[in-house]
């Protein structure tokens, strides 16, 4: 009998330690971001962002996982083994065009959101459920340059003030 | 005698301003104005092109001195066709300009007055010629250089577009220099 108690109360004491240990979550967390997003439409063939996403949490604790909702795909962010509290994620499509440009929101769930997202089955659930946190990118779109290059603003100018020398000249030699 | 070497000095006088040859400090003024323009192509192949100095430094000198010498000489013969024309059209005013300053003086002789006169419309065509030259040719030889080396030999490589685009942009100007028209 006395066995029995003794071996109710460690699986008890485990069951509050796991209690303890999941209920240690990451507390008002403040999001640090910094982002590259491709630029140069002439040198490269495909449009690529990344987001490093800095996670501060008041206990301390970071999140194990992070999922980011980016461009409507949900993908589970790289972490940082050097620096703690850094998390990565990046997209790439296949043109310059496909990268939706100027600012665009991206969602971040931890485990407990995640799970909450992958229970809601419709879209009003879908929507209701509360994302970890909200990040910003800002893609201002790849630039093919500009439409007229400098060489052809030179030309035009160094031709017009020739021009205007030789008529010059026409009148004093007639 | 004296009345003899008059006339010389006189002939001295209307030859040279017949002549090609410039003066020293129009010669000066027109190489140190090459030297420039010259100069300017370099920075375009050195920044643009990026043609490093240590290395084509030989390129660049040879590039420089031809182009020189002969924007020197295309400036000299713009400025020999010029003048003359510019003298034409000047003469005129310049006969105005000396009538005005000999008009309350009633001892000047006609002879001092047409020297005056002469002296101050080669004067003005001198100055108008070798001003004018300089502008000219600096402007033609930039717009070919510009059109050379940045569209018709822009997929050479940078040595064969410094030099060609340097010799031909001034052997252009050279050519243009000599016509009449």
């Amino acid at each position: 009998m006395g066995r029995n108690i003794s071996m109710i109360s460690i699986v008890l004491i485990g069951f509050v330690l796991f209690a303890f240990a999941k209920g240690e979550n990451c507390e008002s967390p403040q999001f640090q971001v910094s982002s590259y997003s491709t630029k140069d439409a002439r040198l490269t063939a495909e449009s690529a962002a990344q987001l490093e996403i800095t996670i501060k949490c008041k206990s301390g604790k970071q999140p194990n996982t992070l999922y980011a909702d980016m461009y409507g795909q949900v993908v589970p962010c790289a972490q940082s083994i050097s620096s703690p509290g850094k998390y990565y994620v990046s997209v790439a499509a296949a043109t310059h065009k496909q990268l939706a440009k100027g600012s665009t929101v991206v969602k971040l769930y931890d485990d407990e959101s995640y799970s909450a997202l992958r229970k809601a089955r419709t879209e009003d659930a879908v929507k209701a459920a509360k994302p970890f946190g909200v990040v910003e990118i800002n893609h201002p779109g790849a630039s093919y340059g500009p439409w007229l290059p400098s060489e052809f603003f030179a030309v035009i100018i160094f031709g017009l003030i020739w021009w205007a020398a030789y008529r010059e000249r026409s009148k004093i030699l007639t | 005698m004296s009345n003899q070497r008059s006339i010389s000095s006189d002939e001295d006088l209307l030859l040279q301003d017949f002549s090609r040859n410039v003066t020293t400090k129009s010669w000066v003024l027109f190489s140190g104005n090459a030297a420039v323009v010259s100069a300017i192509p370099l920075w375009l192949f050195w920044r643009i092109h990026h043609m490093d100095f240590s290395s084509y430094f030989i390129h660049f000198i040879i590039g420089t001195v031809i182009s020189t010498y002969f924007l020197n000489l295309a400036y000299q013969n713009m400025k020999f066709i010029l003048k003359h024309k510019i003298a034409q059209k000047r003469e005129d005013a310049v006969s105005r300009e000396i009538s005005k300053i000999f008009a309350n003086d009633k001892n000047a002789n006609k002879k001092d007055k047409d020297d005056r006169i002469l002296a101050r419309k080669n004067e003005v065509a001198d100055f108008e010629a070798t001003t004018y030259s300089i502008f000219y040719n600096n402007a033609f030889y930039l717009v070919c250089l510009i059109i050379l080396s940045f569209f018709v030999l822009k997929n050479f490589s940078p040595t064969v577009n410094y030099l060609f685009s340097v010799g031909l942009s001034t052997a252009v100007v050279f050519l243009f220099s000599t016509g009449q028209k």
